[in-house]
């Protein structure tokens, strides 16, 4: 039961924080994708709790709405789903989870934004305040608030390479881009937080 | 102080630690590296800030039961896609199975207008256009994928490579009834992409496309692709002018036509979500 010790690792660790080697359970995650696809649904049990807080955490730190996370969440399930045949056991498990993941943001973000171009916003309360993850919320927020302003293309990069750990190359795979490119956008962002670190010591 | 933008080797040594990975040990460092964190404030805060670790969220048993039913409802076994090259192999048995009867139906006027220098050459050409894009459809159907090369720029190659070949293989000649005669190819071309567009399509639908408009354009452009080299093989007209404008305009409209239905395809799933 690799499987089960990796996802106690990450609970464990999980009530403080998530810095746990998620490279450990990782590699634990092709042996259950494999029986995911050969239609074992305890491996669909395991993967789902094992995954989803990470991918929860993700979709978070884009959105101040728990509700907005949870629904995109789901539909990425359900794009994993549609998509686990295209997953080969020989390559890396988390690119493939935040390519797709990657994509459910991108349209939840442009479905959200057309939404709301037709609609009055009723009240400015995010829902996340109320959720009972809100110690988890105010982190997150520092998160967002940190990477705010940088372009969107970096801020995705450097999400990737915090939250869910992956290397440079697999943030190039998930994000369908190359090695090259992913370098150039995170150094661009080293940059710029660095800046705002030192501006915000001196202010 | 430092100036905000000016960087050190020592904050680039930095960065390439953070490359390495957030949240790596300090004991992991090399000595330059840790020297330098003790010494330069803003690379030791933007060190500690990438190795600090986020509190989880609250794990919701609610909403994962929800998500294991909705797939356990339709959970069966699948077999996994083959690899990346085996992929674009499907592309270009595709690309053939579509082509060669094309043109064995068409005719080859093409070929003997051509001599061998000229034959080889763009033939060599329009193969590696084949590869190319068959290779960049078959990273786009596999989420994950290591790229080498981007989408835009497998477009741009093909578009940059006929246009160099058919420029440096071709004589110049004025141009005779350019417009009645040329129309005819274009109309020819586009009457061959058509079909073998369907045809890549559903190879591609066999795995995950995940971006549409790209997918669009790579698709308009291997189908092109192929109405261009049918044509090169029948048409008796190889000059610059006549293969540029009319053969090359297969290609762009094709190109054209798969973002756009792309782009709808990507509406479409959108506000089906």
């Amino acid at each position: 039961m690799i499987g089960k010790r990796a996802l106690q690792m990450t609970e464990n660790s999980g009530s403080t924080t998530i810095q746990a080697d998620p490279r450990v359970w990782e590699r634990a995650l092709p042996g259950l994708m494999l029986r995911y696809q050969e239609g074992d649904a305890d491996a669909v049990e395991e993967l789902v709790r094992s995954i989803s807080p990470f991918l929860l955490r993700f979709f978070a730190t884009w959105d101040d709405s728990r509700g907005e996370a949870e629904d995109l969440l789901q539909e990425c399930w359900m794009r994993i789903h549609r998509s686990r045949h295209t997953y080969r056991p020989a390559e890396p498990l988390l690119p493939w989870i935040f390519a797709v993941a990657r994509h459910t943001r991108l349209d939840g973000y442009r479905r959200r934004r057309r939404r709301q171009s037709k609609e009055i916003p009723i009240s400015d309360v995010p829902e996340m305040s109320a959720s009972p993850g809100r110690a988890a919320a105010i982190e997150i927020s520092d998160l967002r608030r940190m990477l705010e302003g940088l372009p969107e293309n970096q801020r995705e990069v450097i999400l990737m390479l915090k939250v869910s750990g992956m290397s440079l190359e697999e943030v190039a795979r998930a994000t369908s881009s190359t090695v090259g490119a992913i370098k150039q956008r995170a150094h661009r962002a080293y940059r710029e937080l660095r800046a705002r670190f030192e501006k915000g010591r001196h202010s | 102080m430092k100036a905000l933008t000016k960087l050190t080797p020592s904050c680039r040594a930095v960065d390439r630690e953070l490359d390495r990975g957030f949240g790596t040990s300090r004991s992991n460092l090399s000595e330059q590296v840790r020297r330098h964190l003790e010494q330069c404030e803003r690379c030791g805060m933007l060190y500690e800030w990438a190795s600090r670790g986020i509190p989880s969220s609250a794990s919701s048993p609610e909403l994962y039961g929800k998500i294991q039913s909705a797939i356990q409802a339709s959970l069966q076994r699948v077999s996994p896609r083959p690899s990346a090259r085996a992929i674009a192999f499907e592309f270009g048995a595709a690309f053939l199975l579509c082509s060669i009867p094309a043109a064995a139906m068409m005719g080859l006027g093409g070929v003997e207008k051509m001599n061998v220098f000229q034959l080889i050459a763009i033939t060599v050409v329009l193969a590696l256009g084949v590869a190319l894009l068959a290779l960049s459809l078959a990273w786009q159907v596999t989420p994950g994928s290591l790229r080498r090369i981007s989408v835009r720029g497998a477009v741009s190659i093909l578009v940059a490579g006929f246009i160099v070949g058919v420029v440096f293989l071709f004589p110049w000649h004025t141009p005779e009834a350019f417009l009645a005669r040329g129309w005819p190819c274009l109309r020819l071309g586009l009457l061959m992409a058509l079909p073998s567009g369907l045809l890549f399509w559903l190879v591609a639908r066999r795995g995950a496309p995940l971006e549409m408009k790209a997918l669009g354009g790579t698709l308009g452009a291997i189908s092109g692709l192929l109405g261009v080299s049918v044509l090169q093989l029948h048409c008796d007209r190889q000059e610059t002018e006549h293969l540029l404008f009319w053969h090359g305009g297969v290609l762009l409209v094709s190109i054209a036509a798969g973002v756009l239905l792309g782009s709808a395809a990507s509406h479409l799933r959108r506000r089906g979500m």
